[in-house]
């Protein structure tokens, strides 16, 4: 059943699980959950359509490189699913292999324990499970790339898809305008016990369960538990100062321009680093997109405006001596787009601000960084594809000047996909939950979504959190 | 102001002096070219050497092999 929490706050039943947050994550933990016959409630901190009066509330302040914190996210029913492309790909068995990197461990657990849940979460985003992912072109370059392998799901918007059968699902409750504020923890400081909630007039409610699941994303699952700090000063499982550390993201670097050497023949092409390749280099992952630009794009209201002189600069054969004020690519140019695994890395992190918002919480604070080994495998990829498309007869690569010059701060960008700030470790000391998600710590307490990925591989994070959250489902049912 | 000017005429004869110098100066007459073999500095600049096989022009990669033999 669906209750406003605005207009109705009385929650007086006790439940087996609470889980909080409906994007991707939630919604198929409450699902699944519901359907082995616990009674589960779902709050959702927004309401079911979106508002710029919720979405304030994503306000973050951001000190290190521009992540786009508040835009990148949506604070409604569905989430950031409700805006997300469709991209997908799943982990591989390379992204579990044992490594350190930047003195973290990867991954405590193996491919083979998310595998059996592929075919599941292609259907939860309407993917064909029967075709999987297929390579989207035949192999064109040397040994150091393969033809990427992704598939496209319509985009499954998990609000016009879940809603009803979340309100009509009898043993879910779901809350919406309902806001975690605080997380009550019984005297061990081992068992949570109860999750106090707000809504928009401040009236607060308790909600009572056997087991808590935040599902909270990137940015917003460390905030809350550093903001739990009323029986314990420095927050929710946060012993060894671990809770928000290893924000990553996927970066998004503009590598450079190409001509095709026959113009009639290829369009988009899409590109996989080989595990070789990358293990030879000692760096991470990447996915680079090819394709031929058919038109100027800008973003924002004053878009008309700059794709008139954007224009101006094409047809004067002047664009590259305007970059500096914005970096853009002519129709008809060759552009390469990245999608470059970050490394974890202890120095990106979400603290909290000193700013609180309406109800009273520290708001974040986000210091995305990304590290020497990052740097590195830009360089490093660049000029492997640079050589090799060249050596492939397909045509010559531009690069940036950031490529080859270190001298040069190496620009880059986002791809809204926010990860690691509550890594899965072994070791507390490593990371925020243990193999089976749950918080060191706490018995009862467990985190879902890419907030836990201990690596963030070159895929879009879909796929691998919902894999997640159906293992998650069946060690907790 | 001489009671025989306008305001407007004399902004106007402000302007069209000040803007005669910078229209002349677009008609630059061009300079000798060089000889081919004093290189320029900011052409080397512009080199980047990669490995054995490949070498960067501003940025564009290309094989060394083509630099010396031409494109087949």
């Amino acid at each position: 059943m669906l209750f406003d929490f605005n207009v109705d706050t009385s929650i007086s039943k006790h439940y087996d699980v609470c889980i909080v947050g409906t994007g991707p994550a939630g919604i198929t933990l409450s699902r699944k959950l519901a359907k082995s016959g616990q009674s589960v409630v779902l709050l959702e901190a927004g309401g079911l359509e979106y508002s710029e009066a919720s979405q304030e509330f994503y306000e973050c302040e951001s000190i290190g490189h521009n992540a786009w914190p508040k835009f990148t996210r949506l604070r409604y029913f569905g989430g950031t699913s409700n805006h997300w492309s469709g991209r997908c790909r799943p982990f591989e068995s390379s992204d579990f292999e044992a490594q350190t990197i930047n003195g973290l461990p990867g991954w405590p657990i193996s491919y083979t324990e998310i595998e059996p849940y592929l075919k599941e979460a292609m259907e939860i985003v309407d993917l064909d499970s029967d075709q999987g992912f297929q390579p989207l072109h035949a192999p064109l370059l040397g040994k150091s790339f393969n033809s990427d392998a992704f598939a496209k799901s319509p985009p499954t918007r998990f609000r016009e898809k879940y809603l009803s059968e979340i309100e009509h699902q009898k043993n879910i409750d779901c809350f919406y305008n309902a806001t975690a504020i605080d997380l009550n923890l019984d005297k061990s400081h081992q068992f949570a016990t109860k999750i106090r909630l707000s809504n928009v007039h401040n009236h607060h409610s308790t909600v009572s369960a056997s087991k808590f699941i935040l599902c909270l994303g990137g940015i917003e699952t460390p905030r809350f538990l550093l903001n739990c700090n009323t029986q314990i000063k420095d927050g929710i499982g946060n012993s060894n100062d671990m809770v928000g550390r290893c924000f990553m993201e996927h970066l998004n670097v503009p590598m450079g321009s190409f001509l095709y050497k026959d113009t009639e023949q290829y369009s988009n092409l899409q590109f996989f680093a080989a595990d070789e390749f990358r293990s030879n280099n000692g760096i991470g992952k990447s996915n680079i997109t090819m394709g031929i630009v058919k038109r100027i794009r800008s973003y924002g209201r004053t878009k008309a405006i700059k794709n008139f002189f954007k224009n101006i600069a094409c047809q004067s054969n002047i664009e590259d001596k305007v970059q500096f004020i914005s970096n853009f690519k002519c129709p008809g140019m060759g552009s390469i787009g990245t999608l470059i695994e970050q490394s974890p890395n202890l120095n990106s992190r979400v603290t909290l601000s000193k700013a609180k918002d309406n109800f009273g919480q520290k708001k974040a604070r986000l210091d995305w960084q990304i590290s020497p080994y990052d740097e590195t495998t830009i360089r490093r990829t660049a000029i492997a594809l640079a050589k090799e498309f060249n050596e492939a007869g397909l045509g010559t690569i531009r690069v940036a000047d950031f490529i080859l010059d270190e001298t040069i701060d190496i620009q880059y960008g986002h791809h809204s996909h926010h990860m690691g700030t509550t890594r899965m470790s072994n070791s507390d000391k490593k990371g925020v939950v243990d193999r089976n998600c749950k918080v060191h710590g706490v018995d009862n307490l467990y985190i879902a979504g890419s907030s836990v990925f201990a690596t963030g591989g070159a895929c879009n994070p879909t796929m691998p959190i919902i894999q997640l959250c159906l293992r998650l489902a069946k060690h907790i049912a | 102001m001489p009671k025989t000017t306008t305001r407007r005429k004399f902004f106007s004869t402000l302007a069209l002096i000040t803007a005669t110098p910078v229209a002349l100066a677009k008609h630059i007459i061009a300079e000798e070219p060089q000889p081919l073999s004093v290189m320029d500095t900011e052409m080397l600049e512009k080199l980047t050497h990669i490995d054995s096989d490949f070498i960067a022009v501003d940025g564009w990669v290309l094989p060394i092999k083509s630099m010396t033999l031409g494109e087949s």
